[in-house]
């Protein structure tokens, strides 16, 4: 629900709430003021008419007459000195339209040329369900008047002032932080809108920088491994191009040499990934994955004979992808290689390519693999440093490269186990 | 032949001398861009083996300033920046080659002689060693002449060439594997390819003649030496 939704629904509950409660005491207000109003008449109208009959005796104001609203009748001085003036609430019928009537009725007593009487005087005054219609009518008015007029704001303001803010949300929703640009977010009016985009644009600021000086540090402490590594390097060739070593000491070099070795493609594939990770590569070649699987087989010749692999490639299909040559030989090359080496004697290696999909399968050894492997290990194969082998030539940074390539390339990458074959598919992102 | 060695890093200056003087190249050492200024100014080289990251310049500078005096030098970058764009921009200024640290000697060496093989325009780059002859321009190996040539493999070619030009040192196993196979194949796997490729290209040799014998040093590395 939004912020205003929410605000706005609790209002009108208490702007409904607040209604009734003042429509109730505005009634109550409403009524006790036209009682005191008529009742006022109602006296006034007895001491007019009382000062009127003092100075004309002759009047005949002991008949009932209808023509008037006030009657007298002749009671006895006992009566009269108990009476009190009261003033109460009657109904009269209406012959004309056929209903009772709310009056307002005085009754009084009074001496009148030596004679009691008890006078009564009425008045019609407001009925009740007029007022209370009146006011349900006024007061609905202004409750639907009311809410027409705020949900009109409402739309006021959350097209206009809070257009920032949602701007803002939009942005922040879309914000990655391995992408180059920041976003920029427009000013606001508005102190508080203001003050967050503020924070929120250092907030970025700072946290790219801080994303930026790490990407930076692997790849310079990356370079920076190079020189002290070409000079181990060069320290051991010349070392084991001396005469007179013992064979203790060859295979101590030789240790050192594998290992020097090792630390170098480690470097070099880290170096890679920082690279790849910082877009150094720009996407608009063409490439045709035929050619380059085509090629990069000749690597594998020995391996291929080595373990009688049996390859094939099906259908003979020429998929033109768009993306970076280096890279894409990079990925292909990878897969290729996890086929190879975690291949078995007598294998096979499929490889299926269709218009927009390249799929590697291969056989593997099926002890450590042979149960299904649960989602999450799928996952994880293309993690960093995830190994399943005890190989300690491998890092397993191979499939970390590949899904990094895909990434960047915006093809889709995944593996599943088919009977004995481990397949993994590249989904190309069809450039026809 | 001369070379000028442009590094900053002692260490890996000296191993540089010491490689250049085991091949019998003649050589000047700079160890900083004001240096090699001057060595560059005075005389004309073969091929600089040039840093590119020197503490008191560019060597990119360099480049550009032996482009603008018209020398001919033949250049081969050494660079800690495995960037595709520093590496374009390098050959763009007139370096013949280029090559990411850490790098072999032997890789370093050959480079080093296919330059100087282009610069002395030779009409024939065919190399000699003991009565083996080998012409890289086409890819074939033959003893004498190559009206004969061996049947080689495309590795195996490769490999011969390569120790041939690099006779006078070891090469270690796996700056031979990487020459052969690069990233592509697993390093444990190289090596049993590599030592069954050695016994294919030895036993093929000795059937044509070759005076020559591949030496396993220390089992670390192989070169070879002419009988």
């Amino acid at each position: 629900m939004k912020l205003l939704t929410y605000t706005s629904r609790i209002q009108l509950v208490l702007f409904l709430i607040l209604f009734g409660i003042f429509s109730v005491l505005f009634f109550l207000v409403l009524s006790w003021n036209v009682l005191q109003n008529v009742d006022e008449v109602l006296f006034n109208r007895k001491m007019n008419l009382l000062a009127y009959l003092e100075e004309n005796p002759r009047a005949p104001f002991a008949e009932d007459n209808p023509l008037d609203d006030f009657t007298f009748y002749p009671i006895d001085q006992e009566t009269f000195q108990k009476g009190k003036e009261v003033y109460t609430d009657t109904l009269v019928y209406e012959p004309v339209d056929d209903e009772l009537d709310e009056y307002r009725k005085l009754s009084t007593y009074v001496k009148l040329h030596g004679n009691y009487y008890r006078l009564e005087i009425v008045k019609p005054h407001l009925e009740v369900t007029e007022i209370i219609s009146t006011i349900a009518i006024t007061l609905g008015g202004l409750l639907l008047g009311m809410t027409l007029c705020y949900y009109l704001s409402q739309r006021f303001i959350s097209k206009k002032i809070w257009n920032p803010f949602y701007e803002m949300l939009q942005k922040l929703r879309h914000y990655r932080l391995d992408k180059q640009q920041i976003p920029v977010l427009s000013p606001s009016r508005i102190d508080e809108f203001q003050t967050l985009r503020d924070a929120i644009t250092e907030l970025m600021q700072k946290n790219k920088e801080v994303f930026d000086s790490q990407k930076q540090f692997i790849e310079n402490a990356s370079h920076e491994m190079q020189t002290p590594l070409s000079v181990i390097q060069s320290q051991l060739e010349t070392l084991i191009g001396q005469a007179g070593l013992t064979k203790k000491q060859a295979s101590i070099i030789e240790g050192i040499i594998g290992s020097t070795q090792r630390l170098k493609k480690l470097n070099k594939t880290l170096l890679l990934l920082s690279k790849i990770e910082n877009r150094q590569f720009l996407l608009g070649d063409k490439i045709n994955i035929r050619e380059i699987i085509d090629r990069l087989l000749e690597f594998y010749d020995e391996q291929k004979a080595a373990l009688k692999i049996d390859v094939t490639i099906e259908p003979h299909n020429d998929p033109i992808v768009q993306g970076n040559t280096i890279l894409t030989e990079i990925l292909v090359q990878n897969l290729l290689k996890n086929a190879f080496l975690h291949n078995i004697q007598d294998g096979t290696i499929i490889i299926s390519l269709t218009q927009d999909t390249m799929t590697i399968a291969n056989t593997g050894p099926t002890e450590s693999k042979s149960d299904k492997m649960p989602t999450m290990e799928k996952e994880k194969l293309f993690n960093r440093f995830y190994k399943q082998s005890g190989n300690p030539d491998t890092w397993g940074l191979g499939l970390a490269i590949v899904r990094k390539i895909a990434q960047v390339s915006d093809w889709k990458v995944s593996y599943h186990q088919q009977k004995e074959l481990h397949v993994f598919t590249v989904y190309f992102e069809s450039t026809s | 032949m001369k070379l000028l060695i442009v590094e900053d890093e002692p260490e890996l200056l000296h191993s540089l001398e010491e490689f250049a003087s085991k091949e019998d190249f003649m050589y000047d050492s700079a160890a900083g861009y004001q240096s090699a200024m001057e060595r560059i100014s005075l005389y004309d080289y073969d091929c600089i083996i040039l840093d590119i990251n020197l503490p008191d310049g560019n060597g990119f500078d360099l480049l550009k300033i032996l482009h603008h005096e018209g020398k001919t030098d033949g250049v081969i970058i050494l660079s800690a920046r495995h960037s595709l764009d520093d590496k374009l921009k390098g050959l763009e200024l007139g370096a013949d080659d280029y090559l990411t640290k850490p790098f072999y000697f032997s890789e370093l060496n050959a480079r080093i002689k296919a330059i100087i093989r282009r610069k002395q325009f030779k009409t024939s780059n065919v190399v000699r060693f003991a009565n083996l002859v080998i012409d890289p321009d086409q890819y074939l190996a033959g003893i004498d002449d190559l009206k004969k040539p061996i049947s080689l493999t495309k590795k195996e070619y490769a490999i011969l060439a390569h120790l041939v030009s690099n006779h006078k040192r070891v090469i270690t196993k796996v700056a031979l594997a990487e020459y052969i196979w690069g990233d592509y194949v697993d390093e444990a796997q190289s090596f049993d390819f590599l030592f069954s490729q050695i016994r294919n290209l030895k036993r093929k040799l000795k059937k044509a003649g070759a005076q020559v014998e591949i030496h396993n040093i220390y089992g670390v590395g192989y070169q070879i030496k002419s009988i």
